[in-house]
């Protein structure tokens, strides 16, 4: 009896992890190509020096931070692939999104503050371990740069 | 370095590959499920031979003591004199086992003196024995045997799981399941071996299986022979039992022993010579009068 509600219990997250998880999944990768589509124009680079026509641009730095949470169908997932090995998927668009998202933050930072271009992009990533002894973790991406204002 | 106008539309699908989740879910616990199956079955087909080599120490370390049964279910039966008579006649088949044992040059798998009986005021005929070698018999199955020979029956029949390892082993099956399951259920603690420390919760779980029961009374009744010289009363609880088919609370001993009928003529068979006219021992005195003292209050 106790084994059967555990196992109800189970799968009825399993269902609504797999069910919202998707569907948040897939709306925010629509948010994300319509805003890369929008802020295409305010450049990001890595490089660490300023561009030509730039050197008397003011550099601030700005940054764009995200958290995203995994949830509890992709945490089963990832946990029955390290039993197997191999890629986990399941991780890898989570991580995606939140590289992406974290870039689009930064340059809605840097265009809120008039920049023309971001340079020296780097990615800082953490894991937040605030319920992760029960499996379900959330991850941090920090995108920093150094923003390329016109006086 | 010329710089770009604009951000270039990056490639979908390097970094995160497209995937189909669900069919790759199926697929995983299919294979994970498979090989925990395996493996339980592998490890449940060997649980028998690794029983015999677990040194008993281990066993009596992880048994959560009779206090955690009792604390569960039901109280020792109060009268100190029947406690000892019980275990006076426990400690007399095991003499005569350790005696049989020596003449064929082996010795008990289990030491005299790890054994502890115990008498519980249940209504319930039922005796069992559990991890720790600890013997229960219940106040229910003392009122169904009339003579020293049927307890002694059940008692060898005890001693025979204890001597056989089964406890360790039913308690090692459903471990192994409880690890198996929380490994698909995802779950990393250590419950099982917390429910298995607790000891309480785990007895009343263990169940022997039919052939466990057998080989028990195949056992018993060996000693038996060699405790008395006769088998004579062997089957009188279990006969008791069977009379009394329709009884309500006869129901337990029937769900954990299946098969009464058949034990009563497997025993009945295996009943060796001897036995024909053989008198039987009454009840040790102290347990007598519980008896009476039972049948009277009602």
């Amino acid at each position: 009896m106790d084994v059967i509600i555990q196992l109800a219990v189970f799968l009825t997250l399993l269902c609504l992890g797999y069910v919202f998880g998707s569907r948040t999944e897939h709306k925010h990768y629509e948010s994300i190509r319509e805003r890369e589509e929008q802020l295409r124009q305010l450049v990001v680079l890595t490089s660490r020096l300023p561009l030509a026509g730039q050197l008397n641009h003011e550099a601030r730095l700005v940054s764009g931070n995200v958290v995203i949470s995994v949830d509890f169908f992709k945490s089963v997932l990832a946990s029955l692939r390290n039993l197997v090995g191999g890629n986990v998927n399941a991780y890898e668009s989570l991580l995606d999104r939140a590289r992406r998202e974290a870039v689009l933050r930064l340059q809605a930072a840097a265009k809120e503050q008039g920049a023309e271009a971001v340079i020296n992009l780097k990615f800082e990533t953490s894991r937040v371990s605030g319920n992760a002894s029960q499996g379900l973790g959330s991850v941090e991406v920090l995108a920093y740069g150094t923003a390329m204002i016109p006086r | 370095m010329r710089a770009p106008r604009r951000n270039p539309r990056l490639p979908e699908g390097i970094n995160a590959p497209p995937s189909k989740p669900l069919s790759e879910f199926l697929q995983l616990s299919a294979v994970v499920l498979l090989a925990t199956a395996l493996l339980a079955m592998v490890v449940g087909a060997s649980m028998p031979f690794l029983a015999r080599l677990i040194p008993f120490a281990w066993e009596q370390g992880v048994s959560g003591g009779i206090e955690s049964y009792l604390q569960q279910s039901g109280s020792l039966v109060d009268s100190a004199d029947a406690q000892a008579a019980l275990s006076t006649l426990g400690t007399q088949l095991l003499e005569t086992q350790a005696r049989v044992l020596a003449t064929s040059g082996d010795s008990q798998a289990v030491p005299q003196q790890a054994y502890r009986f115990a008498l519980i005021d249940d209504p319930s005929p039922n005796a069992f024995a559990t991890l720790g070698a600890q013997v229960m018999v219940t106040r229910g199955l003392l009122d169904a045997v009339k003579t020293e020979n049927g307890l002694a029956m059940v008692l060898a029949h005890e001693i025979a799981h204890v001597e056989l390892r089964h406890p360790l082993e039913a308690a090692s099956r459903s471990v192994v399941l409880q690890v198996l399951l929380s490994t698909v259920l995802g779950s990393s603690n250590s419950q099982p071996l917390i429910g298995l420390a607790g000891g309480g919760a785990l007895i009343t779980a263990l169940s022997f299986n039919r052939s466990m029961e057998l080989k028990a009374d195949a056992h018993a009744l060996n000693l038996l022979q060699a405790h008395y010289g006769h088998t004579r009363g062997a089957d009188e609880f279990f006969v008791t039992v069977s009379g009394s088919d329709s009884h309500d609370h006869w129901r337990v001993f029937f769900e954990t022993h299946p098969g009464i009928d058949a034990r009563i003529e497997a025993i009945r068979a295996g009943s060796g010579l001897g036995s024909e006219g053989a008198l039987t021992a009454p009840l040790p005195a102290a347990l007598r009068s519980l008896q009476e003292s039972a049948s009277s209050s009602q």
